[in-house]
């Protein structure tokens, strides 16, 4: 293990330890236990954050190229973007979702550096040395945030009868808001390849699961306006998010052979 | 509502169809589909009847869509109309590659003193074919790199190996001209040429051969301007229109 990276395991496997801490005090009903909650919630993402600008300030470079790098700026997204649906949608009841979204994708980094050894510094391709790069991989981390926790919420509403319309009406808003995320990124993903590789779309492995990632969620979208299709929207979006973890880890892991596989 | 209904199911199927084909390829990739070049062999060559039934099957769902709303002055609908005449438009744009595109992977040795514009299409190439056995492509104008430049990561400086940046000179030598133009090219900068893109893909430091790829789009202008379209409009019937948490669609 080289110098640098037991401190960032260690300040990854804390920040994650807080954010379960969060989502775990976040079921408190005091005004007590709330603040207690956002104060190790703030703790845990000032963590995050400390690894991300680490990753940063190491290579150079905004740190989207590895999965350990994508995991970790994904964890970093959440809370972010839970102050904007509160301010949008007063989606302040969502908290303790966005909390445990962000300790599993942390949790993820976690067990991937232990287990196989974490790489700090990873090598900038030519190929990504583009003004595309950060929108097009921020506006997918964006859409993965919420979708995830749109996914959450559709799941919970399961079994939470008593609060299903907030639940269904939180997931609503929240792929409302990632679906032009979501667009953007594969867009500008398709104007860049046209830039590098001379075509819009290759029908390459990811590629292919992000648009399918994203037909889903259209038909959500589609399906919830219909009063008789309402009924199947969930399928879609609980197919969107298989769509969005087959996406983000399947090239990866399977090693498929893909232009996008700068990370494996 | 019963149009947008039997529209939503006909999407359904499609989409069905298409995951069916991402699965096969997916856990078969290089081995399924055409010639073994997976999902890209039956919908990325430019002569796939496949890729031009799906596109029309989507673009004309967007067209009936049109007519399942009622007109009306808000963002929302506004964003309606921007956002599907935008994935027309894109999906025109890819037609119009179909009917009058082309695009051809080729390489050159980097050399400042030689120009061609005769090459090997390196994409017709079979497993044990010499590139005199390849389809030829000719260009109205000379081609030729030089002033090849390769960066690589210092280990010990930059803790990593690899290449860090490469760039050329790409020359171009019209009909009538006796001097080569010299213009900057690099990955992710493509020149054009004679309507023609051409990008640097690739570049061996031992035989010293550029990898290079040429196309000819003219669709391009229209799948950006759809691009930008549908964007806009998710954007107005997305995040503009603002909801209270809970309502409904």
């Amino acid at each position: 293990m080289i110098n640098g990276q037991l401190p960032v395991i260690i300040t990854v496997f804390v920040s994650a330890a807080l954010y379960y801490a969060a989502f775990g005090l976040h079921f408190l009903k005091s005004k007590t236990g709330t603040l207690l909650a956002r104060v190790v919630w703030g703790a845990a993402f000032a963590a995050n954050t400390g690894v991300v600008v680490c990753n940063w300030l190491v290579n150079g470079y905004v740190p989207f190229v590895s999965m350990y790098q994508v995991l970790t700026f994904l964890a970093f997204c959440f809370l972010p973007i839970f102050l904007y649906i509160s301010f949008m949608y007063k989606g302040g009841w969502m908290a303790r979702y966005f909390c445990i979204a962000s300790a599993i994708c942390m949790t993820g980094v976690g067990v991937m550096s232990a287990k196989s050894g974490l790489e700090l510094i990873w090598h900038f391709p030519p190929a990504l040395q583009s003004v595309w790069f950060v929108p097009h991989i921020l506006c997918y981390m964006i859409s993965y945030s919420l979708c995830t926790v749109a996914f959450i919420l559709t799941v919970i509403s399961f079994f939470d009868r008593n609060n299903i319309q907030r639940l269904d009406g939180g997931a609503y808003n929240l792929v409302c808001t990632a679906f032009p995320f979501m667009s953007c990124g594969m867009f500008f993903g398709a104007i860049w390849a046209n830039a590098v590789w001379g075509n819009f779309w290759s029908w390459d492995v990811k590629e292919n699961w992000s648009l399918i990632t994203w037909l889903f969620f259209m038909l959500y979208l589609h399906f919830r306006r219909h009063q008789s299709l309402r009924k199947w929207s969930k399928l879609f979006l609980a197919l969107g998010f298989v769509g969005v973890v087959f996406t983000m880890l399947f090239v990866n892991v399977i090693g498929s052979g893909s232009q996008h596989a700068y990370s494996s | 509502m019963k149009v947008y209904k039997w529209i939503n199911l006909v999407m359904t199927a499609l989409v069905a169809i298409m995951l069916g084909f991402v699965l096969v390829d997916s856990f078969f990739y290089k081995e399924a589909f055409a010639g073994g070049r997976g999902m890209d062999g039956i919908f990325g060559a430019s002569n796939s009847v496949w890729l031009v039934l799906l596109l029309s099957a989507f673009t004309l769902i967007q067209i009936i869509c049109f007519f399942t709303v009622k007109p009306k002055l808000s963002v929302y609908r506004i964003g309606f109309y921007v956002l599907h005449i935008g994935l027309v438009l894109f999906l025109a744009g890819s037609f119009f590659y179909y009917i009058g595109g082309d695009k051809a992977t080729l390489q050159m040795p980097v050399d400042p003193r030689g120009s061609y514009n005769q090459f090997p299409r390196i994409e017709t190439l079979v497993e044990g074919q010499s590139l005199r056995e390849a389809e030829t492509i000719t260009f109205d104008f000379d081609l030729g790199v030089s002033e090849m430049q390769v960066i690589h990561y210092d280990q010990e400086k930059d803790g990593t190996t690899g290449v860090k940046w490469y760039d050329a000179k790409l020359m171009v030598t019209g009909r009538t001209e006796s001097q080569p133009a010299y213009l900057d090219w690099a990955v992710n900068k493509p020149c054009r040429v004679g309507g023609w893109k051409i990008y640097l893909m690739g570049y061996s430091e031992e035989t010293q051969w550029v990898t290079l790829q040429v196309k000819k789009d003219p669709g391009e202008l229209l799948s950006l301007a759809g691009i930008w379209m549908l964007l806009g409009g998710g954007v107005m019937m997305c995040l503009i229109k603002k909801r209270k948490a809970g309502d409904e669609a």
